[in-house]
């Protein structure tokens, strides 16, 4: 692959002989420039070359090369990304063309995860392409790598969404599920992957979920915040399983509640751990009963006074929007 | 310090974050003389202060204003090649550090602001006949995000007019001249699901509504045509999640940054209540860290003082929620801040603030122009939109700015009252 790229790119040296017979344009930052970077040299002359090639809007293969190049300079050059797809499209963009940007795309994404042209450059010549069953899932594979280093890749997580969203395939969705499996079993606190897995289980769409299909979610939810009662990621999947759903909020509230046994049994004080009494401030006012919202209001009371000070005007808000609700109903 | 039962990677993270950042939150009644005097030698402790005293803590912290308006004032010259990757954001760039120095009351000299308009100027695209925007550099392409820099940079300037008239003037000319074409622009970024783009077939996400309702809020180019509609105001709804944050794009992780952008655009376009709001309020109030005091940006992430301004902002503008208008302007008494403004200021003064001038994500990370804006923004709204709770209460005040288009609320006014009457 990185052989490919080599010859994808120019090296600085070519320019002079490439381009003989264009006028290299100098950058204009008018007469009293701010904010000047002082470029090195090769940065001067492929970009000066690449101002001449972007003014006569020349879409050649050497152009395409100085892309490359350009691109390895500075990432983050979302013109000089765009006129590269525009090269592309007009010299056709094949399989091959596309499997080399992909593949020019990874070796610059490596050393900057953060960076939106890469990530979108690779959404970008997918969509032009058209995406099928095989390509989407070497794409997977190779955000499952990106996430590998970092599970928490906020773009890569979006354009994993986009690609099984756009692919179309079916099998994707419960592949998902199984993907985001992992990454939870890796991690437990990875809320990127809960995120995902809320994708995945809804099918990109904001329908509620089936009834079957919420208890087998609030199940797992469960099921995680019993490994760790401390973590957040868990609860806060679980109340949006319940608000969607709110048939099963009895069932999971006295299922949080249980949860509490967990801490017992770790020696750890169960009335103080603030994600499980916050999900269950939230299950309770879902929930409605008299008897609900009053421990609802107990529980707000006890998390300004100890267990969550820190959200204390918080708690307090919630406290008095529960005495309202508690007034207008009695 | 940190809760768990069950140890993984994020809780490693975390500790390792706590272990930084515990030195710096200084006991001062337990150092010693020396000690003592190197905080007052690099200027972070008051010479006024008193360490016995019981607030000791809370009251002998200062701004280290004049060094963090020299670093910021290096952007106003030749910067390092090492600044390459920030090639493609140099209004960005002259944004974070003009805003930031008028927050610390320092704006550069005439010769500098008029350079500042010159270089803007240079980077005005015309994507067609009378539509443009402005791009990352001279020759680049017009960008949501440079622009809403630009045009913000311009605000200030044109704004400035004690200092000099000749120079805002220039600033508001320029403006009122790139009012139609910056319309037009955008309206060729819409999508037909209410979206938009960064630029010309670039990505879609909510920072692109936000940066273009900011910029025609303050134009006056708002109630023009389509730019705002129901679709606009659905895709934006779209992503918020069942966390009760926003995300850039429908499906994708609520996150701070994305979050500030989804609340400032609805605010912006009156439509706001049309979020879930106790979900969004229980989100965002969740993300400020229990041991470090400031913002994390998604949970289950790292504190990273950037987050005083996208989270707090957040905030700040949700509290608003029952209020008519807007609130800033108008000498309305704002509701308290959910959060705790102590704890966040805290952050920002002890763990955030770079000796050298700057400031910076947490500790062990470099200072940087970004960060000392959005420290700075941060803790300009904790502050003025709740109170002052940490510092010196005489040197720690930075100026007051408006938590929507993030410039001081004084020069928000006066933009949008040169732009409201009819041309």
């Amino acid at each position: 692959m990185a052989t490919t790229t080599m010859t994808m790119m120019l090296t600085v040296a070519e320019i002079p002989l490439l381009f003989s017979d264009i006028t290299p344009i100098p950058q204009d930052d008018g007469p009293h420039p701010v904010c000047q970077i002082d470029y090195k040299r090769d940065f001067v002359t492929a970009y000066d070359t690449m101002r001449a090639i972007l003014k006569a809007d020349e879409r050649s293969e050497r152009a395409l090369r100085l892309t490359a190049l350009c691109v390895k300079l500075n990432p983050a050059n979302y013109t000089v990304w765009h006129f590269r797809r525009v090269c592309l499209i007009e010299l056709g963009l094949t399989e091959e063309r596309v499997e080399q940007d992909l593949a020019l795309a990874a070796e610059l994404g490596g050393s900057n995860p953060k960076n939106y042209q890469i990530a979108f450059h690779r959404r970008a010549l997918m969509e032009a392409l058209g995406l099928d069953d095989e390509k989407a899932r070497r794409e997977l594979g190779y955000i499952a790598t990106i996430l590998k280093e970092d599970g928490k890749n906020y773009h890569m997580w979006s354009s994993r969404q986009w690609l099984i969203r756009t692919a179309g395939l079916p099998a994707l969705w419960e592949e998902e599920i199984s993907f985001v499996n992992d990454m939870i079993a890796e991690d437990c606190r990875n809320n990127s992957a809960w995120n995902q897995r809320w994708f995945a289980v809804h099918q990109g769409t904001r329908d509620a979920l089936t009834e079957d299909v919420a208890r087998q979610e609030a199940d797992y939810a469960i099921e995680i915040a019993q490994i760790d009662p401390y973590n957040e990621s868990p609860w806060r999947y679980l109340i949006g399983i319940v608000r969607e759903n709110d048939s099963l909020v009895d069932h999971y509230e006295q299922a949080a509640a249980d949860v509490k046994t967990v801490l017992v049994e770790a020696d750890r004080d169960a009335e103080a751990c603030a994600n499980l009494n916050s999900a269950r401030i939230d299950l309770l006012e879902i929930k409605g009963s008299t008897g609900s919202i009053e421990e609802a209001l107990e529980l707000c009371k006890s998390m300004s006074a100890e267990h969550d000070t820190i959200r204390r005007k918080y708690w307090d808000l919630r406290a008095s929007e529960l005495e309202t609700n508690l007034s207008t109903t009695n | 310090r940190v809760d768990y039962l069950f140890e993984t990677e994020t809780v490693e993270d975390q500790e390792d974050t706590v272990r930084e950042c515990k030195p710096f939150f200084v006991n001062l009644k337990e150092l010693g003389k020396t000690e003592i005097a190197h905080l007052r030698g690099v200027g972070l402790m008051h010479p006024q202060s008193s360490s016995t005293s019981s607030n000791a803590d809370d009251e002998s912290i200062c701004l280290l204003y004049e060094k963090h308006a020299q670093y910021m004032s290096r952007a106003f010259g030749t910067i390092s090649s090492s600044f390459v990757s920030l090639d493609a954001s140099r209004p960005w760039m002259l944004y974070w550090t003009l805003h930031g120095c008028d927050l610390l009351g320092d704006l550069p000299n005439v010769e500098t602001l008029n350079g500042i308009v010159s270089t803007l100027q240079a980077c005005w695209d015309h994507a067609s006949n009378d539509s443009g925007g402005f791009g990352g550099g001279p020759g680049q392409m017009a960008h949501c995000a440079p622009t809403y820099a630009a045009v913000l940079c311009l605000g200030i300037i044109a704004t400035s007019e004690g200092l000099s008239e000749e120079v805002a003037t220039r600033a508001y000319k320029f403006l009122e001249k790139i009012r139609k074409p910056l319309l037009k622009w955008y309206l060729t970024l819409q999508e037909p699901n209410g979206a938009y783009r960064m630029h010309l077939d670039g990505e879609i996400d909510v920072r692109a509504t936000y940066t273009i309702v900011c910029v025609a809020k303050l134009l006056n180019i708002m109630n023009e045509q389509h730019l705002v509609s129901d679709t606009v105001v659905n895709f934006v709804r779209d992503c918020q999640t069942f966390e009760g944050g926003f995300g850039g794009e429908p499906g994708s992780e609520a996150h701070g940054g994305y979050t500030f952008c989804a609340v400032a655009a609805l605010h912006i376009m009156g439509r706001l209540d049309e979020a879930d709001i106790p979900a969004l309020r229980g989100w965002l109030v969740r993300r400020q860290m229990t041991y470090e005091g400031g913002f994390q940006g998604r949970c289950n992430k790292l504190v990273d003082g950037c987050y005083s301004f996208w989270q707090g902002g957040a905030i700040a503008i949700v509290s608003t929620i029952r209020l008519e208008g807007d609130p800033w302007l108008e000498s309305t008494e704002l509701p308290p801040l959910l959060c705790v403004e102590r704890l966040l200021q805290r952050y920002i003064l002890l763990c955030a603030q770079d000796v050298n001038g700057g400031l910076r994500d947490k500790p062990s990370k470099p200072r940087d122009f970004y960060h000392s804006c959005y420290n700075l923004s941060g803790l300009s709204v904790s502050q003025h939109c709740g109170k002052l709770a940490y510092g010196h209460p005489a040197s720690s005040l930075v100026a007051k700015t408006h938590p929507c288009f993030n410039i001081r609320i004084d020069r928000a006014e006066k933009i949008l009252r040169h732009f409201a009457s009819p041309d």
